[in-house]
């Protein structure tokens, strides 16, 4: 399978000779991966995101990207870009347009998509989020939930072929989040190639991903799938971060006697109670 | 300092075509040293109510007092020291890093200090203090706000609320946003500061963080408070009718609970607590 993304050696300094927010970071996506990046505050998780996103390009010199088999340079950035979607955080920073069908029509005007198309994109990426009926509606009508399935709408209107949510749902609530995963889990169902890099905190949801990618101090510590990532479970505190709810219950009952096996798993972790 | 709500509502463009009752007749106290967690689904008033506490709203009708401070419908009625008010009664408000504007560290923490009165130095001397407090050491004094990474951004502008030294302290989804260790290392900092004599509000729709740190739970729904009781017993009865969500210990233990296991609930609040609870739990045979 080809790979979504080849990235070596990426180093990264805001200031000159400053501390490394990135230190030789290497990985990669396959195409069609749904892949969940988790890291504490300060891992230089956003600023992967801002690198891949072409909104950092000074990169070290030993450093080399490819996106989609294209080297990250000034000649391919034009046309990696239009393969990448981005989710922010903040629904309100992103919403552009004085409407919705204004806000999702606006990616399309920058790709000089003919007009005569628009109206029928526009609607089909509203019909896709849940949001057709509120085409003619303003940002303020909105709930946050409301906002950022707005700005995926205006994301898939753009046929990307990968999706970065950089912590897409931190800001929501919790119906929020789970519909704005819900609408993730159904494009990929519907669209198997395209490739997700989820940046997050909720290790729920890492959980459900193909693979996970630990950052801590700029430096790649961990990647595997969950259970490989979460039995690490010490190195994973040591950096700020927690393992999923049923794995960390696994491990307090073993603590009390109680025979079960660690597993990231509710419905075997009920099973071997009820045995 | 409690607050009291007496027959409270508060309607959004009453003239207007978009008319909104946001509260309606709320009756409420919210007692001294009593951390009380406001829950409900977005939209069901809480961000309304928590802004009638420090007079960023008046109500339409009825009056809220805090401590001596009256906010009225009536303007006549209305307090006038907004200042000592807003002193008291500090609010982080949600993502509260977004609202960071000063060029250094200090000098934003330092902006309400010296809003309500203090000295240059006075205020920088507060700055210091609260700065130091939320786990920001001096390297940090004079870098801009904006070379933060988030957590320490977040840590800044609790500062910032922090160095007034309010006595009643509203917390909008304080954790949000934070890796689990920073969140914890939050709430780990609000609870000494409840300690100290400060009063905590907390909105969320976290019910882990409401599970373990609320005594009391305000349950809003459609502008009406519709439920005032502890945590342990809120999380027994169904809340699917206010859309929250249930703390994953109770959700996990509720599933074991319909394949017949007893488990005494009353003291779990944590993952070691559920541990505890199986240990000594039952299954009907």
């Amino acid at each position: 399978m080809s790979l979504a993304i080849k990235a070596e050696h990426i180093s990264f300094s805001y200031a000159k000779d400053g501390p490394r927010t990135l230190d030789d970071v290497s990985f990669e996506i396959k195409e069609g991966e749904y892949v969940a990046l988790i890291g504490h505050n300060g891992s230089g998780k956003s600023t992967l995101a801002r690198i891949l996103a072409g909104l950092i390009s000074e990169l070290d010199p030993n450093a080399s990207l490819t996106v989609f088999g294209m080297e990250y340079d000034k000649e391919h950035s034009a046309e990696i870009h239009s393969k990448i979607g981005l989710v922010f955080q903040n629904p309100d920073n992103q919403f552009v347009g004085a409407t919705v069908r204004d806000d999702i029509a606006f990616g399309l005007e920058n790709r000089a998509i003919d007009p005569s198309l628009m109206d029928a994109i526009i609607l089909e990426s509203a019909a896709s989020v849940g949001m057709e009926e509120y085409l003619d509606q303003a940002p303020e009508n909105l709930s946050g939930g409301q906002k950022q399935r707005v700005a995926l709408a205006g994301v898939l209107a753009l046929r990307p072929s990968l999706l970065i949510l950089d912590e897409a749902t931190s800001m929501l609530d919790p119906k929020g989040k789970r519909e704005i995963l819900a609408l993730v889990r159904k494009m990929r169902k519907e669209n198997p190639s395209l490739t997700v890099l989820s940046i997050t905190h909720d290790v729920e949801e890492a959980v459900e991903s193909d693979r996970v990618l630990v950052l801590a101090g700029g430096k790649l510590i961990l990647e595997g799938k969950g259970e490989e990532v979460f039995s690490h479970r010490e190195l994973l505190e040591e950096n700020h971060l927690e393992s999923p709810f049923v794995h960390e219950l696994s491990l307090a009952l073993r603590e009390e006697g109680v025979d079960v096996e660690p597993t990231l798993s509710e419905e075997g972790l009920l099973e071997e109670l009820c045995r | 300092m409690p607050i009291e709500f007496e027959k409270v509502s508060f309607v959004y463009e009453p003239k207007s075509p978009f008319r909104h009752d946001a509260l309606r007749d709320i009756e409420l106290l919210i007692e001294e040293g009593v951390t009380t967690a406001i829950v409900g689904k977005t939209g069901s008033g809480k961000s309304t109510l928590i802004q009638h506490m420090n007079a960023l709203l008046n109500p339409t009708s009825g009056r809220v007092k805090v401590g001596d401070f009256v906010n009225s419908s009536v303007k006549k009625e209305r307090s006038k020291d907004l200042f000592s008010l807003r002193k008291k009664v500090g609010m982080v408000f949600q993502f509260p890093e977004y609202q960071l504007f000063e060029d250094t560290v200090e000098k934003d923490v330092a902006f309400g200090p010296r809003n309500f009165g203090a000295s240059k130095e006075e205020a920088l001397k507060m700055a210091h203090e609260a700065l130091l407090r939320v786990g920001l050491d001096e390297s940090f004094f004079t870098r801009s706000p904006f070379q933060l990474s988030g957590g320490e951004k977040r840590k800044a502008a609790i500062a910032g609320v922090l160095a007034t030294k309010p006595s009643i302290l509203v917390l909008d989804e304080p954790t949000s946003g934070l890796d689990p260790a920073s969140a914890e290392e939050t709430m780990l900092l609000f609870e000494e500061i409840k300690k100290e004599g400060t009063t905590l509000i907390l909105v969320t729709h976290d019910m882990d963080l409401v599970l373990r740190h609320a005594d009391k739970v305000v349950v809003m729904d459609e502008g009406k408070v519709v439920k005032v009781l502890p945590p342990e017993e809120l999380f027994q009865t169904d809340l699917s009718d206010y859309s929250l969500d249930m703390p994953k210990v109770y959700a996990f233990a509720r599933k074991l609970q319909e394949r017949g296991w007893q488990l005494d609930m009353k003291d779990v609040r944590d993952v070691p607590g559920l541990a505890k609870a199986i240990k000594n739990g039952r299954r009907a045979s």
